[in-house]
């Protein structure tokens, strides 16, 4: 019995833990510009400032005000997902993946409130994956902006 | 729960073969493709995979789920993709290792056989002592053995990819997809059996277990097809090597 307990104990972590690194790779690919930048302007979208208040001013964590701020963006980041110059109207199996990973991670933020232990770290987790969900969009607009257009087309759509 | 009078857990044994099914097709369409790098290890676990899941989906379907005849076929299946896991294991050490080229790969090996040989022998002693035929039982122990020293050999190789700080991400997320694989497997078991073997925790056991293999094929599904494999030292030195090679060749 205490065999399965330790195993039941050992292997539940890792499941979190797998699940957690493989979200990490996700979120670690690289795009080649800030594509969020625009989205999160056009959007009003608060997780750059929280990240910012977070990092670099290290602001006390208020937790309800946050976790209500970067839900509204999920809420409106999901939606562009699945319908901003998306054709298919539907999520990739790597954004449901992210926003399983964002669930989870809301859930564990609650937990951490409870005991106060690494609230900082699950609020920058979420707001890497809503910067990762920024730049997806953005490089899709981006791309439907300037799909067809060749590089003197596009010089000529300025004046 | 049933769905359309099927048992839900059944059901999504169903769609875990059918993701397997949908992977394997499309890394053998890389293979024909010439554009399987890296994932030739993969292709050869989800060909072992799904060709003896073929039996097992038949004998559920022609003998029923409890019947003697579907147990003897499943724990016979379930060794084989034990086995091949425990190979896939192995490939994925040597690539780690930079492609067999790290002097540690030499000891990773000699280790890899030791384990093997060990975990049969365990097994082994741990059957003879209990019982006196030699299937199922054999296979059962064997199989419950290997298992688990495959989810540690997973842990330590997702432990050396760390200590080497490898740019390798496709090999990252096939590792990780592995021990998503087999920790939740693991932890449904060990649930089950605490809870004394109640039939509420078997059926969530039922549930898990397919639902976890889906979660691993999405992300070798997702590795293979989104994350390039970084080119190793070797390849780029025989590309440099066969170049010359092949240009005179065209003259």
């Amino acid at each position: 019995m205490v065999v399965a307990v330790l195993i039941l104990i050992l292997s539940t972590a890792m499941v979190f833990f797998y699940f957690q690194a493989a979200c990490e790779r996700i979120l670690r690919r690289e795009f080649d510009r800030e594509y969020f930048t625009s989205i999160v302007n056009a959007n009003r979208l608060e997780f750059p400032s929280i990240r910012r208040a977070v990092v670099d001013y290290s602001a006390p964590i208020e937790y309800s005000r946050f976790r209500m701020m970067l839900k509204c963006d999920y809420l409106a980041l999901t939606y562009l997902l699945k319908n901003a110059g998306n054709e298919a109207r539907r999520y990739s199996k790597e954004d449901r993946l992210l926003m399983l990973c964002f669930r989870l991670t809301v859930f564990s933020l609650s937990l951490r409130h409870l005991f106060r232990v690494g609230e900082r770290k699950a609020i920058l987790r979420m707001t890497s994956i809503l910067e990762h969900f920024g730049n997806v969009i953005g490089r899709r607009v981006n791309l439907a902006k300037l799909g067809d257009l060749s590089a003197s087309d596009y010089l000529l759509t300025l004046d | 729960m049933y769905i359309l009078g099927i048992p839900g857990s059944v059901l999504l044994g169903y769609a875990d073969y059918g993701s397997a099914a949908v992977l394997l097709l499309y890394l053998l369409y890389r293979v024909f493709l010439g554009r399987a790098s890296g994932l030739r290890g993969m292709t050869a676990y989800m060909l072992a995979s799904v060709v003896s899941g073929t039996p097992l989906m038949w004998a559920s379907l022609h003998y029923g789920p409890r019947s003697p005849q579907y147990a003897v076929s499943y724990w016979a299946v379930s060794l084989i993709i034990v086995f091949a896991a425990f190979l896939l294991i192995g490939s994925f050490f040597r690539r780690a290792c930079s492609d067999g080229v790290h002097p540690i790969w030499r000891y990773v090996r000699l280790m890899l056989v030791l384990v093997f040989v060990l975990t049969g022998a365990v097994s082994y002693l741990a059957f003879s002592l209990r019982h006196a035929h030699f299937f199922p039982y054999f296979v059962i122990e064997f199989h419950q053995d290997l298992y688990f020293v495959c989810l540690v050999l997973t842990t330590m190789l997702y432990l050396l990819l760390q200590h080497f700080e490898s740019a390798d991400d496709q090999l990252g997320l096939l590792v990780c997809g592995l021990g998503l694989g087999y920790a939740g497997p693991a932890a449904s078991l060990a649930l089950y059996r605490v809870a004394g073997g109640s039939a509420l925790y078997g059926e969530a056991a039922g549930y898990l277990i397919p639902l976890c293999e889906i979660a691993m094929v999405s992300i070798w599904f997702y590795a293979a097809a989104r994350v390039p494999k970084p080119v190793s030292a070797t390849e780029a030195r025989r590309a440099r090597e066969v170049m010359p090679v092949q240009a005179l060749a065209r003259i």
